[in-house]
């Protein structure tokens, strides 16, 4: 609660400092005086900073983000249908993460030190060093233009059919995937040849276990852990990665957002989407201390 | 491990079939345009109060002016069909055009007319339009019959009718408010909107079936879309998800022209790329270290080294080389020893050293400095590159610091001899004030006969090329894109204005 708060301060400090006001930057070069001076009134930017802060955040605390400088829509009603649309990535993101990591973390284990373990690797080597922008740009060159399968730009709106945007959301989904899926893959693959070495393998091995059922019924559950506690800050990533990855492929939602109002430097939409992401990101975290207590007992007694 | 595998396969095929399917294009479809769209909370109906570019194209949608002007920057009519003024350009007198239709099926006249100026001119509508039409008075706006409409003004304007256009002069109907057309479009134009919603990443209009032009428009239906990523606006034209691109990267240009699907426009003229040097300001202050620093430039390099063969050369004032009323068709030569001599003669004979301010504020920026720098190099000029960040040039850099990088976007010729250069001007970035010059402006805007006004122009211009302190090195070209199914569409000079009437896809 206490960082949340901090973290308010600080955006809205941020914004504070920028050079210009909103108003100039609203109107650019169309600007003359008395339009300025209508629009700051209107604006209530002619009012104290602490004032204006503590009118923010106190109306923040109930829901209420006040009125977008650029619609003068509430906030809420600019975000909600963007966050929505954001949410709706992000689960079928992570869900498709989950596969994309557990798969060839387990091939590459079961097959350690052979051809399919090298080139996975060499694969995971190359998805964790490439940022996500750029990844995003190969997939677009790739399924866009070299092999036309899938649409350019992933533009969903409330007419948009289930199978739509399914279609729309594939290239920003695996883009996410992809990225977040590196990580947690090279550790679930070591902790997963961990195991392997570890004796009650050996044992379920030497009782004549089949391969598969050992792998997937003993050793796969014991390797997750440490995992477990990437995947929560990969939820960290969701957010970030969003933005840029809602950008590339002009999807119309909450980063995509945040890009937007930065552009036309909207500070109401701006400080909104900030202190969200920090909210999901502060709480990530939380879920991924508290996690890693209740898989770790060890941690626990503290 | 087999059904993993038959399992991926076949998700994978079936995400391709349907996915092909989607790209078949249906019959009746919309053209879908790529469109400069920073954010659609930007968006609002009411043109007086368009902002930036966003809005431009919904607009010349959904309204109409009572001029346009074509991309020569001749007025061509458009809701008026005729103008004449009195003898001495006080009193301008607009024929309108009969038959129109708003939107709502009431019929547009000249109470209209009276109605949209007035409203413009009214301090309470805040649009920005209000200055850019102080040449008129809203007492002298009457109708003097259903279909005609008399602008009396405190001084002669002979460029009245060109003057009548801006990106906020529409006409509305006679009543229609800031929170009626906030999201709701009552005008006369081709197109029609029936839902307008900001969140959507879509702006959908529709074929206005009463328009009064036969033939037009030859859409059912636009829809507007904003893609703010370069590499996917081309991504998005090459896999036919977007018809036309308003404006590209001209760095993607290389890569579309190879693509057979794809048609390349690109204007004539554009937006001017300066090299701006306060006059009052040493060592600028000296019209032969002006004079040298123009020399250096080898203004064809320029095109098509810096600006990747996007635009033409410029020749230090606002009006192309290739217009027809430039002062001189011919394009400034490199001339080194000149440059050193004049040089020599101002006092440093043994070369220059001085600051050069740019920031990547707009396309070409950054080359045309780097690129200026080497030029300047061969004449002794020792040029400085300081990077400022983009965000605040136009703000902190721009008319404050003595030599900068910028432009300004393609005018009409009284227009971009007057809003850089005249004395009383708040945008005079070289701080070029000279009576002289004002004079010639006045007298242009002053006389009804074309050929005067056009020698006083080029007179104007040879002033700004000798003395003037921007090294207009280049014209940028507007450049946009559309397949080649598409046909209709084509870039005007200004950024600004824009015509889909023609636009048909097939």
């Amino acid at each position: 609660m206490v960082t949340l708060l901090m973290v308010s301060v600080v955006v809205f400090a941020a914004i504070e400092i920028i050079p210009g006001d909103a108003a100039t930057r609203y109107l650019g070069r169309d600007a003359t005086p008395e339009a300025l001076e209508v629009l700051r009134e209107r604006m209530h930017l002619n009012d104290p900073a602490h004032e204006r802060y503590i009118k923010w955040i106190s109306g923040a605390v109930t829901g209420d983000f006040g009125t977008s400088l650029t619609s003068g829509r509430p906030v809420t009603e600019v975000l909600a249908p963007k966050i929505f649309n954001t949410v709706i990535l992000a689960t079928v993101a992570f869900l498709v993460y989950i596969p994309f990591s557990v798969v060839p973390a387990v091939f590459a284990a079961a097959n350690r030190d052979k051809l399919m373990d090298h080139m996975i690797s060499s694969i995971n080597l190359l998805a964790v060093s490439i940022p996500p922008f750029l990844l995003a740009t190969f997939l677009l060159i790739l399924f866009v233009i070299t092999f036309p399968i899938l649409p350019a730009i992933s533009a969903v709106t409330d007419e948009s059919t289930v199978g739509e945007f399914a279609i729309a959301i594939i290239l920003p989904v695996m883009t996410m995937a992809i990225v977040m899926a590196a990580h947690t893959m090279r550790m679930l693959r070591d902790n997963l040849i961990e195991v392997f070495d570890s004796d009650y393998i050996r044992m379920a091995e030497l009782k004549g276990m089949s391969k598969h059922r050992v792998l997937l019924r003993h050793a796969l559950p014991n390797a997750l852990g440490p995992s477990l506690h990437i995947t929560a800050l990969n939820i960290n990533f969701l957010v970030s990665g969003m933005v840029v990855v809602e950008k590339v492929f002009a999807f119309p939602g909450f980063g995509r957002e945040l890009v937007d109002a930065l552009l036309v430097e909207d500070q109401p939409v701006v400080q909104a989407t900030v202190l969200l992401a920090s909210m999901v990101y502060i709480f990530a975290n939380l879920a991924a201390d508290l996690g890693s207590m209740l898989l770790n007992p060890r941690l626990r007694e503290q | 491990m087999k059904i993993w595998f038959r399992t991926i396969a076949l998700s994978a095929i079936g995400a391709f079939t349907i996915a092909s399917g989607s790209q078949a294009k249906a019959a009746g479809e919309c053209v879908t345009i790529a469109h400069d769209i920073a954010s659609g909370e930007k968006l609002n109906l009411d043109p007086a109060r368009s902002t930036g570019l966003d809005g431009a194209g919904l607009n010349v949608s959904l309204y109409e002016a009572l001029v346009d002007i074509n991309s020569s920057f001749q007025v061509v009519p458009r809701l008026a069909t005729s103008w004449k003024s009195n003898s001495d350009a006080t009193q301008w007198t607009f024929d309108l055009r009969k038959g129109v239709k708003f939107h709502d099926g009431s019929d547009f006249d000249s109470a209209d007319v009276v109605y949209t100026f007035k409203r413009l001119l009214d301090e309470s509508t805040g649009s920005p339009a209000r200055e850019q039409l102080s040449f008129l008075n809203a007492d002298g706006i009457e109708a003097v019959d259903k279909y005609s409409v008399r602008f009396t003004t405190d001084k002669p304007v002979a460029q009245l009718p060109l003057m009548m256009k801006n990106r906020f002069a529409y006409i509305v109907p006679e009543g229609a408010t800031t929170e009626g057309m906030e999201s709701h479009a009552v005008g006369t134009g081709p197109f029609i909107i029936d839902d307008f919603n900001k969140s959507s990443p879509f702006w959908t209009v529709k074929r206005n079936v009463n328009y009064w032009a036969a033939g037009l428009p030859k859409s059912d239906c636009i829809r507007f879309t904003s893609i703010l990523e370069p590499i996917t606006r081309a991504a998005a034209l090459i896999s036919g998800d977007v018809d036309i691109a308003t404006a590209l990267d001209p760095q993607l240009m290389p890569m579309l022209s190879k693509n057979e699907d794809i048609t390349l426009m690109q204007t004539k003229g554009g937006s001017s790329r300066n090299l701006t040097m306060l006059i009052d300001h040493p060592p600028f202050d000296d019209v032969r270290v002006r004079q040298a620093l123009k020399a250096v430039v080898d203004r064809q390099a320029m095109v098509d080294g810096a600006l990747l063969g996007v635009g033409e050369p410029g020749a230090d004032n606002p009006i192309p080389p290739s217009s027809d009323i430039a002062f001189s068709h011919e394009i400034p030569k490199q001339d080194i020893p000149k440059a050193k001599r004049l040089l020599a003669e101002a006092g440093y004979p043994d070369g220059l050293e001085i600051e050069l301010y740019v920031a990547p504020a707009s396309a070409g920026y950054m080359n045309i400095a780097q690129t200026y720098v080497q030029m300047a190099a061969e004449a002794g000029i020792t040029v400085k590159l300081k990077q400022v960040p983009a965000a605040t040039y136009w703000k902190e850099t721009w008319m404050k610091m003595p030599f900068v990088v910028a432009g300004w976007s393609a005018r009409h010729p009284s227009a971009a001899l007057s809003a850089p250069y005249r004395k009383a001007s708040k945008w005079n970035d070289t701080h070029w004030y000279r009576d002289d010059y004002d004079a010639l402006l006045d007298k242009a805007d002053s006389t009804l006969d074309d050929n005067e006004r056009i020698e006083s122009w080029k007179k104007a211009q040879k002033l700004l090329a000798e003395e003037g302190g921007a090294i207009t090195v280049a014209f940028y070209s507007q450049v946009a894109a559309s397949r080649s199914n598409c046909s209709g569409y084509k870039p005007h000079t200004t950024a600004f204005y824009f015509d889909f009437r023609e636009v048909e896809c097939k």
